[in-house]
């Protein structure tokens, strides 16, 4: 298992109308999360799978001593794919005070946009639900879905912590 | 230099119930008729080390009523007073109201002045002012108006105010009358001002027997024309707490809070405000200990926890890896000092069971007087230590099923004759280690259960009973929610709730309990607890491909089942022989949910037993047996069904413990068969 730092890239203060971004690929689209809610990215592991359980909680891992669920959001989105190749990567969030895995295809890069990068999200025309898309960010030519990672994982819809905290959001 | 005495207070409140707990045990402990000398001079010092910090911190209610209670004390120490069972008791109730009014101003930051005064009447009933008791002064006369003094201490040179017997001073003070004000500059004088109704003689004579005639100078209080700091607050003013208004310098509060911390026997981990009263000899005697947050010990436990597992990763590498003799050996060693040190840490976390049976006495003697019965506590092995956790988890039950022998065991003094037994009944607490868990047992020796009555209740119920069965299975009734056999209610117990109760937080604990009794020689009750709630004995099984973990405690065998023993009820639920009995067969991984494929010809069951109800889970194979440390898996994730848990196996993976009472009870709504639910037991 491997660790990707991230420290340098919190560090590095935006200024501010910047906001920093973990872009990481899904499916054939680019998404992007709040990197403050990026704990560390690690290597795919094997799972603990864990029963009556949805198709999309792949298990359980070992956070050194602590036990978090690991999601694949590919398979929540209903992507036809979900394959675990060299690249896919576990990206550790931290959210309500919770620790949580999310399973993506890729991780790209941090970016930094500004407030003029990001434009309201579409009525339609992603696989995600438009509730947890906070906007769309532009970089070049490069379109970024920005999700609202905090919302997602704690939404009752992916049912990943009890009731009482789903409900709280 | 002026402090806020405020940062005292949570010690204060620590302290106090520490003190009163103490002066209860001694209390309950005093004979009537020949008070032990030792055991009256340690209440009267509990009781007046609260009185002192009472004065201190400007709590005067509380000093006044300790110093009600010296009296009383230093009367019976005169023998002058006989402390029978109207005085002990007035006492305690005295502690009570005292505990009672200190959590009342901690939470609410005031107290029931009625209470308070109430008492106060009560114990002056065996205070009369005449005789008062001379240890300490008297209470200031109602009649004569209050007074402050300005009191000068001269300190002793070169020692500063380290040289004073602060604490003894501060109490000395406390009883004469308010402290209202305290500064020093630490070195050369300390300056007082007392609100008193005492004459200054009286006051000049109290200093000079503590302090020397030389050093100390009493004059009335004039107040400064121009008060660079707050005035001290208004005398009789409507708020006697003025806990919060006083100032102090921070040389000598400290320097008198640590005078008295040396002298404590601290050693519980903030235990006290749950456990309250820790009172032992072997206690006093640890002095050098400190105070530390759960919390930290439980982070302490866990890095060990990751430790142990790491060293086990590194292990199994090495052994796979290292050709080199040397290297196997340093890893080998690494290996034993992390299991050392697993255990030490675990150990911290452990505490004489006494904490418990300490506060038995008192309920004992409470309950015996209210109902007219004579009883004797007798108490063994109260030194076994287990963890504090499990302590606090088991003073409810243990509570109630001391309760419960006083209340329905024990027999009136007179049915007791008439019966040929002894007219006082005893009750017993035992606890000891055994095969590395802990039992306790509550014994007495009372009427013992009635079966027939609890089986006509049973069957009024509609409870699957009937005359032919056996004693263990009719006393399993009384753990039924609801189930009383109690003619008429008592505010005591008999109410049906309770063991059921008892029941569930034992089994919560890991623990079993078992009954036995024999009409006319009382009731035996065995609670049969694990040493800790943070490591699991357990059995690695692997189902559909994944590995579980099954609590070693309630695995009753494991065998290979044939296609004979197997028989398949109506309902398509299948039941297994296992010699004279038949037990629910259940295929673990689909209770589960499970993707994954077991069968009953390779496969293995496991036949277990949880309080009573039996049942035989299929697995695919066993794996062996370890000791796992527990962790939770609703830390980030929701609860899961049939799951109790999680832990961190050898290799850095996880695995999952087994809730094996929620797996059966995960499969009983799905079949209503009747022999199914005969197979199951009285449950």
């Amino acid at each position: 298992m491997q660790d990707f730092s991230l420290t340098a890239a919190r560090n590095s203060a935006p200024s501010a109308a910047l906001r920093e971004f973990l872009t990481f690929r899904l499916g054939h689209e680019d998404y992007a999360i709040d990197i403050l809610t990026v704990q560390e990215i690690r290597m795919f592991e094997s799972v603990t799978k864990l029963p009556s359980t949805p198709d999309y909680i792949k298990g359980v891992i070992n956070l050194r001593g602590v036990i978090a669920p690991v999601i694949d959001l590919r398979v929540k989105f209903g992507f036809e794919k979900a394959e675990y190749g060299p690249f896919t990567v576990l990206v550790v969030l931290r959210v309500s005070e919770r620790l949580a895995a999310v399973v993506v295809d890729a991780v790209a890069d941090v970016v930094a946009l500004t407030d003029e990068q990001i434009k309201p999200p579409p009525e339609l025309g992603t696989a995600v639900n438009i509730e947890y898309v906070m906007g769309l960010g532009t970089r070049g030519e490069q379109m970024l879905i920005l999700l609202d990672i905090e919302k997602l994982i704690t939404s009752r819809e992916l049912g990943i912590f009890d009731e009482d905290l789903a409900a709280a959001h | 230099m002026a402090v806020d005495l405020t940062r005292f207070l949570p010690m204060f409140f620590e302290e106090t119930e520490e003190h009163l707990a103490n002066m209860e045990t001694q209390l309950l402990r005093l004979d009537p008729n020949a008070p032990d000398p030792e055991a009256l001079h340690s209440i009267f010092r509990a009781a007046h080390s609260v009185k002192g910090n009472s004065a201190l911190l400007g709590a005067a209610r509380f000093s006044e009523v300790m110093h009600r209670i010296e009296s009383i004390l230093d009367r019976i120490r005169k023998e002058q007073l006989k402390p029978d069972n109207d005085v002990i008791t007035l006492l305690l109730e005295a502690c009570d109201v005292v505990r009672e009014q200190a959590g009342r101003l901690k939470d609410k930051g005031e107290c029931d002045e009625a209470a308070l005064d109430a008492l106060h009447e009560q114990l002056r009933r065996f205070t009369p002012a005449e005789t008062s008791a001379p240890a300490l002064s008297s209470l200031p006369a109602p009649a004569r108006r209050s007074e402050r003094f300005s009191i000068e201490v001269d300190l002793p040179s070169g020692q500063g105010i380290t040289g004073l017997p602060l604490a003894n001073l501060y109490a000395e003070l406390g009883a004469l009358g308010r402290l209202e004000d305290v500064r020093t500059d630490g070195t050369t004088s300390l300056s007082l001002v007392l609100l008193t109704a005492q004459s200054t003689d009286a006051v000049r004579d109290k200093l000079h027997g503590l302090l020397g005639a030389q050093s100390v100078r009493v004059t009335p209080y004039v107040a400064p024309p121009k008060p660079a700091e707050p005035a001290p607050p208004p005398a009789g003013s409507a708020s006697e707490f003025g806990l919060f208004s006083h100032e102090a310098s921070a040389a000598q509060t400290t320097g008198m809070l640590s005078e008295r911390r040396l002298g404590r026997r601290a050693i519980d981990h903030e235990a006290t405000g749950i456990l309250g009263r820790r009172t032992t000899d072997r206690l006093h005697l640890d002095r050098s200990s400190i105070r530390v947050d759960v919390a930290k010990l439980d982070r302490l436990l866990n890095l060990v926890g990751e430790l142990v597992i790491a060293q086990s990763m590194l292990s199994e590498a090495a052994t796979r890896t290292a050709q080199d003799a040397r290297l196997r050996d340093s890893v080998a060693y690494v290996g034993r000092q992390t299991r050392e040190l697993q255990e030490a840490v675990m150990g911290i976390r452990l505490l004489p069971i006494d904490y418990l049976f300490s506060r038995v006495p008192r309920l004992v003697r409470d309950l015996a007087r209210r109902l007219g019965k004579e009883v004797e506590l007798i108490t063994h092995g109260a030194e076994t230590e287990l963890d504090k956790e499990m302590i606090e988890k088991l003073a409810d039950p243990i509570m109630h099923l001391v309760r419960n022998s006083l209340d329905h065991g024990i027999e009136a003094p007179g049915v007791r004759a008439a019966a040929g037994k002894e007219k006082v009944g005893k009750i017993q607490l035992r606890a000891t280690h055994q095969a590395g868990g802990v039992v306790i047992e509550i014994l007495d020796d009372g009427a013992g259960f009635d079966r027939e009555r609890i089986l006509a209740k049973a069957i009024e119920r509609g409870m699957p009973a009937h005359p032919g069965m056996s004693d263990e299975e009719v006393w399993q009734f009384v753990f039924a929610p609801g189930f009383t056999t109690a003619a008429e209610l008592s505010d005591i117990s008999g109410r049906g709730v309770g063991m059921d109760v008892v029941k569930r937080n034992i089994r919560a604990l890991g623990g079993h309990i078992e009954v036995r009794s024999r009409p006319g020689a009382g009731v035996h009750i065995v609670l049969r607890l694990p040493l800790t709630l943070a490591i699991l004995d357990g059995m690695t099984v692997e189902i559909a491909g994944e590995t579980f973990i099954v609590p070693l405690s309630l695995i009753a065998e494991a065998f290979l089942p044939q296609s004979y023993q197997v028989k398949t009820v109506t309902t398509g639920a299948r039941v297994v022989q296992v010699r004279d009995a038949y037990l629910p067969l259940l295929s673990t991984d689909q209770l589960l949910g499970l993707k994954g494929k077991t069968t009953t010809q390779a496969a293995i069951a496991i036949a277990v037993d949880v309080d009573g109800r039996r049942a035989a889970l299929l697995v695919d194979r066993l794996l062996g047996q370890q000791q796992v440390v527990i962790k939770s898996l609703e830390a980030n994730y929701r609860r899961i069904p049939g799951i109790a848990g999680a832990t961190v196996l050898g290799n850095g993976r996880v695995a999952l413990i087994l809730d094996i009472n929620a797996l059966l009870h995960l499969e009983i709504p799905t079949s209503g068969d009747q022999d199914l639910e005969a197979a199951l037991g009285a449950a």
